[in-house]
């Protein structure tokens, strides 16, 4: 017998995470796209030319968000109705500016930056690109500012009947855990976005096919991708875990795998938690490290799991403790990976060390990993609630829709994803075997042919 | 401040309807209007720049909707659970199957995303017009104003409704015909030569389809929904509503023989924006009436205070305006006829 609600959440859990795969990859996209046109417009055409393949995965990428998207608003109101209820007037604000201020802005612009440049100029192409990057971020803006509402609640009075009012419009949007999971959200994407241009980068040079430009863009890739992967750790990825630690404790100790409370904490770096014993199985700890990362002192307390009441347990420890360290533990690795590559390119040797080259190519699917498990340890770590500290999960979920109705949409949608991924590989690799066009040619504009 | 924002989601649901009902009517004539790849292309080529931003209008529909309605969206999306879903995923498979296209030139390929295109368009003009019924009719609210309908009883309107009962059927196929109207109001205004041909015999045979099945379920909307009476009893002025429709309709004829077919587009567009508004007025103050009238919810008992409303305007309205200025660069942008695209292939 399955439960409604662990139906309900893995049907949002499942196409939420499934959407996500793919903003993560254009918001990143934007900002090299930009950064691309940017170069060109100073005057070095083959960043022009760059940024137009570019622009063909970033368009093939926005469509599967855009399709992908949709279902998620609609769940707010099939799937979690009582949480719509209570809540929406509320929630209903971020979703309604990201329709109005984001979605006409980048479905306008998007068009205009992929067929309109012979037509606009450079100036004008230029400067739609940089109105992409700003609807797509800002997009993320409003998402995360709702999600923070559900982690850190602000700007709300409840009133007798349950229901939750707004009090201050500029509280809900200037949250400040809104803020920092969003610089630390946006750094992921921006690592997501160059980790796939250097892994084509790389792809290329191996085969010998489009050297000449590819050679270029990599450059640009590692560099942003050595920035956005030290700044995911230090100072976004620090900030996170300690709003995390100050205001989520129980997550804060889940993640951690930190059971009992001491006095000069540990970091745990692996490990697998032991939920019968309430412990840390195969450990290799960094000593005091705990303590001085979240109190700035060695010997600080960090207090542990078993502090708290175990109703208020996220009901996943495990999967919450391996999403946190799949995702930190990634992030180190691409501080690595990317710090060689940038000490390879000083040195004038990347382009031609295989190894590397090869490392990076396999490294596509990290990112999209380590965002996933980001994701994770946000929306698993905050169980059992819904609205942190208010509102139950249980309690928000649609009563009046069957179990057996949820089996079948989430059945359905698995199909539908599983269809759209075969879909999305099959255009992708296509785009990619085409590769970009020599330096210096021009596009055939389908704006302008349509025209008379 | 209720009633104001009734209004105003009033104002994006219809517009979404009047934008994507045009590209959902290509969507589903396309198939027949054009006879080769050429001018498939041609009518494609006629809502691919908008067709996208045109759907936002329902997303945003969607955020004010919650916002300013909350009960409402959550009794309605939980009590439409299955079709709704199924609205989602014909939502999808249309925007892949316009963007798809495109990247391959195989004929077996583009044969199959054209079939996809036309019955995911061919389904939602049908289902978008049998929801409204459902609304307009309403449902068997209980007293925490929820509610689940099966998709189908016994076809007859009755204590316990179906989602399809003969007036949502009626009303289905009655904005199916009024989707391909405007559709093919669009591609006349839009295109030339033998699709613009195609398109002005489609509209003249949906124009007397839509004008019977109009007045055939206006008439049907006066009887099924008992509000209706009262509403148009006490504010007899609001009978202009539904003949202003009318004009309009008549209206898009008249332009279109006269080889206006621009004002004969906007003329369908203000016909499809004033038959909303009617069955809104019809229903006001309800938003979603019960069966059991006690239960109905309303614009005042599913919205949160007024002066929460109050301050949602004052992003809300900014908003809109700029959302305005967007939707003007894009149509202006575009090219004033489409004609046939050259036999050159391009991705």
């Amino acid at each position: 017998m399955i439960d409604s609600l662990l139906l309900h959440r893995v049907q949002f859990a499942f196409t939420v995470s499934y959407h996500y795969l793919f903003p993560q990859l254009t918001m990143g996209l934007a900002l090299l796209i930009f950064i691309l046109k940017s170069i060109g417009l100073c005057g070095h055409p083959w960043a022009d030319t760059a940024a137009r393949f570019w622009l063909k995965i970033f368009g093939l990428t926005f469509l599967m968000g855009v399709v992908t998207g949709i279902p998620l608003e609609f769940q707010f109101g099939t799937n979690w109705s009582q949480l719509v209820k209570s809540t929406g007037s509320i929630l209903g604000q971020t979703l309604a500016m990201e329709g109005m201020f984001a979605f006409f802005l980048e479905s306008t612009f998007l068009y205009l930056l992929i067929f309109g440049e012979k037509k606009l100029g450079k100036m004008a192409h230029w400067g739609v690109s940089f109105l992409l990057l700003f609807g797509t971020w800002l997009s993320g803006y409003f998402i995360v500012c709702t999600n923070a509402f559900m982690q850190h609640p602000v700007g709300y009075r409840i009133s007798e009947d349950g229901v939750y009012h707004l009090t201050s419009i500029g509280a809900l949007l200037s949250n400040p855990w809104a803020i920092k999971q969003y610089l630390h959200t946006m750094t992921g994407s921006v690592i997501t976005g160059s980790f796939t241009m250097s892994a084509i980068a790389a792809y290329y040079l191996l085969k010998g096919q489009h050297v000449e430009l590819t050679r270029r863009y990599l450059k640009v890739s590692v560099i942003v991708g050595l920035f956005s992967s030290i700044i995911a750790a230090v100072p976004t990825g620090d900030w996170e875990a300690k709003q995390v630690q100050k205001h989520q404790p129980i997550k804060f100790a889940a993640m951690e795998g930190h059971f009992h409370t001491e006095d000069g904490a540990g970091l745990i770096l692996i490990g697998q938690p032991n939920m019968d014993e309430l412990k840390i199985d195969n450990p290799v700890i960094i000593p005091k490290a705990l303590s001085f990362l979240t109190h700035a002192s060695w010997n600080a307390k960090v207090k542990g799991l078993t502090e708290y009441d175990r109703e208020l347990w996220p009901d996943n420890v495990e999967l919450l403790y391996f999403s946190y360290h799949i995702m930190a533990g990634l992030g180190t690795l691409f501080i690595a990976l990317m710090g060689i590559s940038a000490f390879l390119l000083w040195q004038r040797r990347l382009y031609t060390n295989r190894v590397i080259l090869w490392l990076l190519m396999l490294s596509l699917p990290f990112p999209f990993i380590a965002n996933t498990a980001g994701w994770f340890t946000t929306e698993i770590g905050r169980q059992p609630w819904v609205i942190y500290g208010l509102m139950k999960t249980a309690d928000g979920a649609s009563q009046n829709v069957s179990q057996g109705n949820v089996l079948f949409t989430l059945l359905g949608f698995m199909g539908l994803y599983l269809f759209l991924s075969v879909l999305y590989f099959f255009l992708a690799t296509r785009i990619i075997n085409q590769g970009p066009e020599p330096i210096d040619t021009d596009q055939p504009d389908l704006a302008t042919e349509g025209g008379t | 401040m209720e009633t104001l924002w009734y209004i105003l989601l009033l104002l994006m649901i219809s517009t979404y309807l009047v934008l994507d009902g045009f590209d959902l009517g290509v969507g589903v004539l396309h198939l027949f209007i054009a006879k080769n790849r050429q001018e498939q292309k041609q009518v494609i080529q006629s809502i691919a720049p908008v067709w996208d931003g045109n759907e936002v209008w329902l997303i945003a529909a969607g955020g004010t909707m919650m916002l300013a309605f909350p009960a409402f969206l959550s009794s309605m999306f939980s009590g439409f659970y299955l079709p709704l879903t199924m609205v989602v995923w014909l939502l999808l498979f249309r925007a892949i199957s316009i963007e798809l296209p495109h990247y391959f030139s195989d004929s077996l390929w583009v044969h199959f995303w054209n079939i996809m295109l036309f019955v995911s368009s061919g389904l939602l003009i049908v289902i978008l017009g049998a929801a409204l019924a459902n609304i307009f009719r309403g449902v068997p609210l209980n007293a925490e104003g929820t509610f689940f309908e099966p998709l189908w009883t016994d076809f007859r309107i009755s204590k316990q409704t179906g989602i399809l009962d003969w007036y949502t059927v009626l009303s289905g196929v009655t904005s199916a015909s009024i989707f391909l109207h405007h559709g093919s109001l669009w591609l006349v205004a839009k295109t030339d030569g033998l699709v613009q041909q195609r398109a002005r015999k489609c509209a003249t045979s949906f124009w007397l389809t839509t004008v019977g099945l109009t007045i055939v379920t206006l008439i049907a909307s006066y009887v099924v929904q008992p509000h209706t009476k009262e509403n148009f009893a006490t504010h007899s002025w609001l009978i202009f509503l539904p003949l202003g429709a009318l004009f309009f309709l008549a209206g898009s004829l008249f332009f279109r023989i006269n080889n206006w077919n621009m004002a004969a587009f906007l003329c369908s567009s203000f016909f499809m924006y004033l038959l909303l508004f009617s069955g809104a007025a019809a229903l006001y103050p309800y938003i979603l009436p019960g069966l059991n009238p006690e239960y109905s919810l309303t614009i005042f008992n599913t919205s949160p205070p007024p002066e929460e409303l109050q301050t949602t305007l004052y992003w809300w309205i900014p908003g809109v305006i700029l959302v305005g200025i967007y939707f003007t660069i894009m149509f202006r942008s575009l090219p004033k006829v489409i004609s046939v695209i050259s036999n050159q292939e391009h991705h």
